[in-house]
């Protein structure tokens, strides 16, 4: 059973691939047909997830090796499961909502191909056992990512997002790549179930800090957090169901599901332990904060999801046992609401055609089941009972208590945020679903969207599964040991309830609520004061500042690349002859000088007439001003090599040189008459100066030839063809034998390059006659 | 270009070119000769004729389109490079079978043969393509 | 021997890249060909000048296989001759190409890529 997984993965992206073929036959319908495939690796892994031993976990080895020692081989624990289960499950949910969503849209087939295969990489990015693997899932999310924003691409503002979430996200690629290679070099394992016993070895390392460097850096550019938060609410230009996927429930927790799982053998150190908290409550405070000041249902949404990655991250750092079992419940919490949020943020720009929360307003009736579902699932993000939120947050603030570093900041960070999430809560509730809000002009409603199942099915579920966790937590947290004893390495047994009692972290929540309750009275005020804020920080807006650097990084390279290839051909051939002419003959000379001891043989006197009429002939026909003339004196020029070849015993050679030669002049007087007569293009001055070089050139080849005449080369590879010619390849013409035997597979090279030239050819004329046909 | 006497010649020659390079082929492993060589001399046999009657003529006159002498030639090499690989040897190793005859010499035949074939196909292919295009691409004649 | 030939080949160098060097597109495809011609040349004669023996072996008359032409080079070139010829031919084909395009003979109009 468990073996099947990896073809389940490839059938992954077989059907991707197949997906334009259906959409052809399935139409709007191919959504929902697909969703079967995340179907069966969510019933699969709810059944591995239960069926798993507190302190067990699969491993599949790869089908085959991709690097040596290396391959997909899969790794089925908690953790992996947990994060295959939301992936798969909300990957079904958004297939549906997707069918219909985008039911108007062009290249429907290919945008679920890119659905799906980013489904693949997402699944074998969570599952995979082997670092590289991770790296390269890790970067096949992005690409996809960057594809689905900017799917709209006849939008400027699309591509332009999709272009800085790539940029962003692939440079945090590399740096994961690195910091693989780097883990790899110290412990000489790639492979994640043996590096899970060699933190000692690595965190001692005197270049623990460059691979700590590397591999936060990577999470903070894939799970958006600050200074690289910005892409994020960028990337909200992409497809609703884009954004509800990718954007919230998925690859931006790439970056925390990479902090959890390499946590075992990177973690637990002075490092770890102050950096990512700090970084994980600035982001966690920014978000809250810059979301209050927005409009956008979606761009709000993008910011709280901003603030959620910064709360995970900040507890994968603080890095206890309660730590890592509340981001691990916090990740369930946040991927069941937010993914039901944007799935409503969605439903409601197709019903009303806009989501500006100002002019939205009194929906909650018209939207029905809908508007249910969002009262539930703000509740769950606001942190109240009895949803699965709010266990979420009792866990979150236990956690921050046991901080082993500045916990007091942290506290009082974490409580002013949470303040924050439940305003903004409530804010956007009151102002899109509330009915008894007045509202000057009621925006028109598209009764076939509010009432549309596809659309409605996702969030409703959504939402009830966080009800239904929240009223029965025991269920979850039974399963969730697994996931703790292989970040941990410590056996707990993790009880969630709704009810302990009154504590100090219950007194915290109801502050916060007070609070947040607060800031909702004030809401106009404070929403008017951070959007000041906002434009403020507006002057420093970092998309722009990105953009800019950019820019002027391809404005420099482009300068350089017009220095350098100014496009004068002469001048690269120049350029090219004179420094190796020169780099030679120093060369030459400084080392032996031009052969010392020179034993010329004696030339015959017909050789030395061929030669000098050779010469001449080439003499000649550079000076020449006829055509037909230069190209028989170069005519001359080819068949005296031959007779040269012929005087010193190729005999083959001899005569392919005649007909070449032949051929060739043959078909130099074809073309010719059909070109203009030689032009005279060049100064005076500049051809002088082409002499010089040339004479430099050929001086330097005269030298060379004249130096290795005298090295004595051995022959041994020539020596045994000479010798087993016959007896092995029954032959007695050497030259022919080594062509096609000896060398054969070089031979079958060289008749593909005559083939691709004969195509070449006749492509390149061919082209000609039809153009001329057209005008 | 019209003269009955210089047609006849050309057709001739063309013709004696085709049988000569197929003779090179044959005994080029043993002689000066063989693939590279043969092609080109039957190319210039039908390079000669195309000139005197055109390429129109040249092309029905070689019967199939030069490409096709192109790709015939090189599955012919390839095929021969691998059917070594049907007798459980490795790739490209020689294979020779003798075929005795009677009155004049044995028949001494191999895979290099074949190969060699390949190439002779594969050079003619390539001149005979660019020549008749040429010649058709610039209207000569 | 030796002097001459390295002369002599140095002149074919010097005359090619001379070609090369022309804006005229004809005397630059004329330059490749003088230049694969002498390459084939340095090619063939550092095999060494000393042996001359023709590189077929016969049955009846023991060959000195000592003086055997060097029969390496004689395949290499072989082959770069045959190809020699499918490049002239395919760079004249360009060269006819671009002239019908562009109407001029001049590389310095290659200067850019969308020309017209």
């Amino acid at each position: 059973m468990h073996q099947l997984l990896p073809y389940l993965l490839t059938s992954l992206l077989v059907v991707g691939l197949a997906t334009p073929l259906l959409e052809k036959k399935l139409k709007y319908r191919t959504g929902v047909f697909l969703s079967v495939i995340p179907l069966s690796f969510f019933l699969y892994f709810l059944w591995v997830f239960t069926s798993l031993g507190k302190t067990e976990s699969l491993i599949i080895p790869p089908i085959m090796e991709l690097v040596r020692g290396g391959g997909l081989s899969v790794r089925l624990d908690g953790l992996s499961v947990l994060f295959g289960l939301m992936v798969s499950g909300i990957g079904v949910l958004v297939l549906f909502y997707a069918s219909a969503y985008m039911r108007k849209y062009p290249r429907q087939g290919y945008f679920f191909m890119l659905l799906t295969f980013f489904m693949g990489a997402m699944l074998g990015m969570v599952l995979t056992n082997n670092l590289i693997a991770l790296f390269i899932f890790w970067e096949l999310t992005s690409v996809f990512s960057f594809l689905l924003i900017g799917f709209d691409n006849h939008l400027e503002k699309a591509r332009k997002a999709a272009l800085q979430g790539f940029l962003i996200t692939a440079f945090g690629g590399l740096c994961l790549l690195f910091g693989v290679l780097l883990i790899g070099d110290i412990a000489g394992t790639y492979e994640i179930s043996e590096l899970l016993n060699k933190g000692e070895l690595i965190t001692s390392h005197t270049r623990y800090p460059l691979i700590f460097l590397f591999l936060v850096l990577a999470v903070f550019t894939k799970s958006a957090q600050f200074p690289f938060h910005f892409w994020l609410p960028g990337a909200m230009n992409a497809p609703t169901p884009v954004s509800a996927y990718l954007h919230s429930a998925t690859m931006v927790n790439a970056g925390v599901f990479l902090l959890l799982r390499v946590n075992p053998f990177i973690g637990d150190t002075l490092l770890w332990d102050s950096v990512l908290p700090l970084f994980g409550s600035i982001t966690m405070f920014t978000g809250a904060l810059l979301a209050f000041g927005e409009k956008d249902l979606k761009r709000i949404l993008a910011f709280t999801t901003i603030s959620a990655l910064g709360i995970m991250v900040l507890l994968a750092g603080i890095d206890t046992t309660k730590s890592i079992k509340a981001a691990l419940v916090f990740f369930v919490v946040h991927g069941l609401y937010k993914g039901a949020l944007f799935m409503i943020a969605g439903l409601i720009d197709k019903t009303t055609g806009t989501r500006d929360i100002d002019r939205l307003g009194q929906l909650w009736k018209p939207l029905g089941l809908v508007s249910f579902a969002a009262l539930l699932s703000f509740f769950s993000m606001a942190g109240l009972p009895p949803m699965l939120g709010f266990i979420g947050k009792e866990l979150i603030y236990g956690a921050k208590m046991q901080a082993a570093y500045f916990s007091n900041i942290i506290l009082v960070f974490g409580i002013l945020s949470n303040m924050l999430m439940v305003g903004i809560s409530f804010y956007v509730f009151y102002q899109v679903f509330w009915p008894y809000r007045r509202v000057k002009k009621k925006v028109a409603i598209d009764g076939h969207y509010a009432r549309s199942f596809l659309l409605s099915f996702g969030p409703v579920i959504l939402a009830a599964f966080s009800l239904g966790l929240g009223l029965a937590p025991v269920r979850i947290g039974k399963y969730l040991q697994n996931a703790i004893y292989f970040i941990r390495a410590e056996e707990v047994a993790v009880d969630l309830g709704l009810w302990h009692g009154v504590n100090a972290v219950l007194i915290l929540s109801i502050i916060t609520v007070g609070g947040g309750i607060l800031l909702f009275i004030f809401r106009k005020q404070v929403a008017f004061n951070v959007a000041r804020f906002n434009n403020w920080l507006n002057k420093f807006y970092l998309p722009d500042v990105f953009d800019k650097v950019i820019k002027n990084y391809v404005k420099v390279a482009s300068r350089q690349t017009d220095r350098i290839q100014h496009g004068y051909h002469r001048y690269y051939l120049i350029t090219f002859f004179v420094i190796t002419s020169l780099l030679v003959v120093v060369h030459l000379f400084a080392n032996s000088g031009i052969a010392p001891e020179l034993q010329l043989q004696p030339i015959k006197s017909y050789l030395l007439i061929l030669f000098i009429v050779m010469a001449f002939a080439a003499g000649y026909a550079i000076f020449s001003s006829s055509r037909i003339a230069a190209i028989l004196a170069l005519g001359i020029v080819g068949y005296g090599i031959g007779l040269v070849y012929l005087f010193f015993g190729a005999v083959d050679l001899a005569i392919t040189q005649f007909l070449v030669e032949t051929l060739v002049m043959v078909i130099f007087v074809l073309v010719i008459y059909k070109l203009p007569v030689f032009a005279v293009f060049s100064s005076k001055a500049s051809r002088v100066r082409d002499i010089f070089i040339a004479l430099l050139a050929g001086g330097m080849m005269g030298m060379v030839v004249l130096k290795s005449n005298f090295f004595n080369v051995e022959t041994p590879i020539s020596d045994y063809f000479i010798n087993n010619s016959l007896n092995l390849a029954h032959g007695k013409n050497i030259v022919n034998v080594i062509l096609v035997d000896f060398r054969a597979l070089d031979t079958m090279g060289e008749i593909t390059v005559l083939a691709l030239a004969a195509a070449g050819v006749v492509a390149l004329l061919r082209l000609n006659i039809k153009k001329r046909e057209n005008e | 270009m019209n003269n009955i006497v210089l047609r006849t010649i050309v057709n001739l020659i063309s013709r004696l070119l085709l049988y000569l390079s197929i003779y090179l082929l044959w005994r080029g492993h043993n002689a000066p000769g063989g693939g590279f060589i043969g092609g080109i001399i039957a190319a210039i046999g039908f390079v000669f004729y195309a000139i005197i009657y055109g390429p129109g003529k040249t092309r029905e006159r070689i019967k199939l389109p030069p490409m096709y002498y192109i790709g015939g030639g090189l599955f012919f090499s390839a095929l021969s490079t691998v059917i070594s690989v049907f007798t459980g040897r490795q790739p490209l190793t020689g294979l020779w079978i003798d075929i005795p005859l009677p009155v004049i010499e044995d028949i001494h035949l191999g895979t290099p043969f074949l190969f060699d074939m390949g190439v002779y196909l594969v050079v003619f292919g390539m001149i005979t393509a660019i020549i008749i295009n040429i010649m058709e691409v610039l209207r000569w004649n | 021997m030796e002097l001459v030939l390295a002369i002599f080949i140095g002149l074919l160098y010097a005359c090619g890249v001379y070609l090369l060097l022309r804006r005229s597109i004809v005397k630059l495809i004329l330059g490749v060909f003088v230049l694969s011609n002498a390459t084939n040349l340095v090619i063939f004669l550092a095999g060494g000048i000393t042996r001359s023996g023709i590189s077929i072996l016969q049955d009846e008359v023991v060959v000195d296989k000592s003086n055997i032409t060097d029969p390496l080079p004689q395949a290499l070139i072989l082959t770069a001759i045959v190809i020699g010829l499918g490049i002239a031919a395919y760079t004249l084909a360009l060269k006819y190409k671009y002239y019908k395009v562009t109407g001029t003979d001049d590389l310095d109009r290659l200067k850019n890529t969308d020309q017209r």
